[in-house]
Parts: C-alpha cells; sequence; structure tokens
C-alpha cells in the first residue's frame, strides 16, 4: 500500500515538473522583466535628481564660479590635483606639480582656496570637477 | 512504460539543468565577493576609527548590490573635500542605514572620514553634522 502510493505521487509529481518548469522560467522572465523596469526606473530618477543639482545633462558650466582663480580653471585644477594620485595625494607636492603648470605656490594656494570654496556652496562646480579629473567631460 | 517513461525524462532534465551549473565556480566567486566586501569592510573600519573629517559630495549612485543587516549595500561615487586640499573623486560601497537613505542622492553633502595612513580608505560618518 505505501510503496504504490509512493509510487502513484511519484508519477504525479514527475507529471507535473514539466509545467513547473515552464511557470519557474515565465517567473525568472517576470523577474527579469522588473528589473529592467526598476533599473530603468532607476536610471530616469537619477538623472532627474542630477539635473536638478547640477543643471539638465551637457549643460555648460558657466558664471562667475566657473572663473579661473589666479590663472588656475577648473581644467587645469582638476588636471594637477589628478596629479597627485602618483604621490598618494601627498599634498605637499602640490606646489611642485603646480609649478610644471607654471603656477606659482602663492597662485595654487589661491586656487585651492577659491575653488573649494566654490564646491561648497555650488555643487556644479564640483560635479564639473569630477567629470575633468575622471575624464567623463 | 508511462512511468519509467517519466523517469527518463526527470533524469534528461536533471542532466539539462547540470549543464550550467557549476557549484565549484559559483563557489569560487562567492569567496571572491565576499572577499572584496570584507577589505571594503576593513578600509571603512580603520577610516571611522581614525580618520579626519572632510566633506564629501554624492556625485551618482549605484543601483543596491546587497543587504547587510537590513540595510541595502550602494555603489556610491563621491567628490572628498578635505580642508587646504585639492578635492578627489572616491568610489565606495557601503551599507546606507535605511532611515539615512534620502541623505544619499547626487549633489547631496555628506561627511567622511578619510583614514591618515590610507587616502583610499573612506567611510561615510551618518553621525557626524555637515562640515
Amino acid at each position: 500500500m505505501g510503496l504504490f502510493k509512493q509510487l502513484k505521487d511519484m508519477k504525479e509529481t514527475v507529471a507535473a515538473a514539466p509545467g513547473m518548469v515552464e511557470e519557474a522560467q515565465k517567473m525568472a522572465a517576470n523577474a527579469q522583466a522588473m528589473a529592467a523596469q526598476q533599473q530603468a526606473a532607476a536610471a530616469q530618477y537619477q538623472a532627474q535628481a542630477m539635473a536638478a543639482a547640477y543643471g539638465a545633462p551637457g549643460a555648460t558650466a558657466t558664471g562667475p564660479d566657473f572663473e579661473p582663480v589666479a590663472g588656475v580653471s577648473l581644467e587645469l585644477y582638476a588636471e594637477i590635483s589628478k596629479g597627485l594620485a602618483a604621490y598618494n595625494y601627498d599634498q605637499t607636492k602640490a606646489p611642485e606639480i603646480a609649478a610644471t603648470k607654471g603656477i606659482s605656490a602663492m597662485a595654487w594656494q589661491e586656487a585651492v582656496d577659491t575653488w573649494n570654496a566654490r564646491m561648497k556652496t555650488n555643487p556644479a562646480v564640483g560635479q564639473r570637477f569630477n567629470a575633468l579629473y575622471t575624464g567623463r567631460a | 512504460m508511462g512511468f519509467l517513461g517519466d523517469i527518463n525524462k526527470l533524469k534528461k532534465q536533471a542532466k539539462e539543468m547540470e549543464k550550467t551549473w557549476d557549484p565549484g565556480a559559483q563557489a569560487r566567486e562567492s569567496l571572491e565577493q565576499m572577499k572584496a566586501m570584507n577589505a571594503r569592510l576593513e578600509q571603512a573600519t580603520h577610516a571611522m576609527a581614525e580618520g579626519d573629517l572632510a566633506r564629501a559630495q554624492v556625485v551618482s549612485v549605484g543601483p543596491t548590490t546587497g543587504m547587510m543587516n537590513m540595510d541595502p549595500l550602494l555603489p556610491i561615487e563621491l567628490l572628498v573635500q578635505q580642508d587646504g586640499a585639492p578635492p578627489r573623486p572616491v568610489s565606495i560601497t557601503t551599507a546606507v542605514p535605511q532611515a539615512q537613505l534620502f541623505r544619499v542622492r547626487p549633489g547631496s553633502m555628506l561627511t567622511v572620514r578619510v583614514s591618515r595612513t590610507d587616502p583610499n580608505a573612506v567611510a561615510i560618518d551618518w553621525m557626524a553634522p555637515i562640515i
């Protein structure tokens, strides 16, 4: 009795297996579709948040906050700053790197202070600096 | 015939499933991910223990890569700004407390701790005020 019942149950389980596999595949496809939708929504949200914070993508970085400081443009500031990575971000090397670009130590210090102050009040300056630094400008 | 045929079908299905199933490779991949995650956690713990406070601007936030202590793990790109030094981009993956999620959006400012010995070790200090 027990054995026959087990065999019957097994047969029924096996018979149901293809349908279960098919449903599992459908579920996986649905999960993928939902994940894709959520990712698209997240990307859209991120783009909206970035546009709200920094302006529309591709917008030109203009205005007084983007004017060069003591002869150091934001592009040059990013370039010199990036050079510090080779020295494990040793700040004492910054004036040396700046000097190779024709920037005096005094001008460099003024540039650091002013650009950093601008980034505190205007996130768009930081965003532009990041894009220049990482080569995504 | 029906029963034996079903057994045969089941065997074929199992073989089909096993074709793309490599538990060894999955275990190795998981191990590497755990190692990388632990290294990041150690860096963050190190930074929190002895690091200097700095401001950091959130540049971008990626989708959740996992959960830790019921908090989502998020890849975050930061622009770390320390006084007297030029800013620099840092990418971290960190557990963001549920109550702090609203703060992690592009353009927002956070306070971080930067290790004095390892400039790549950066941790967000959720309790510190914005400096």
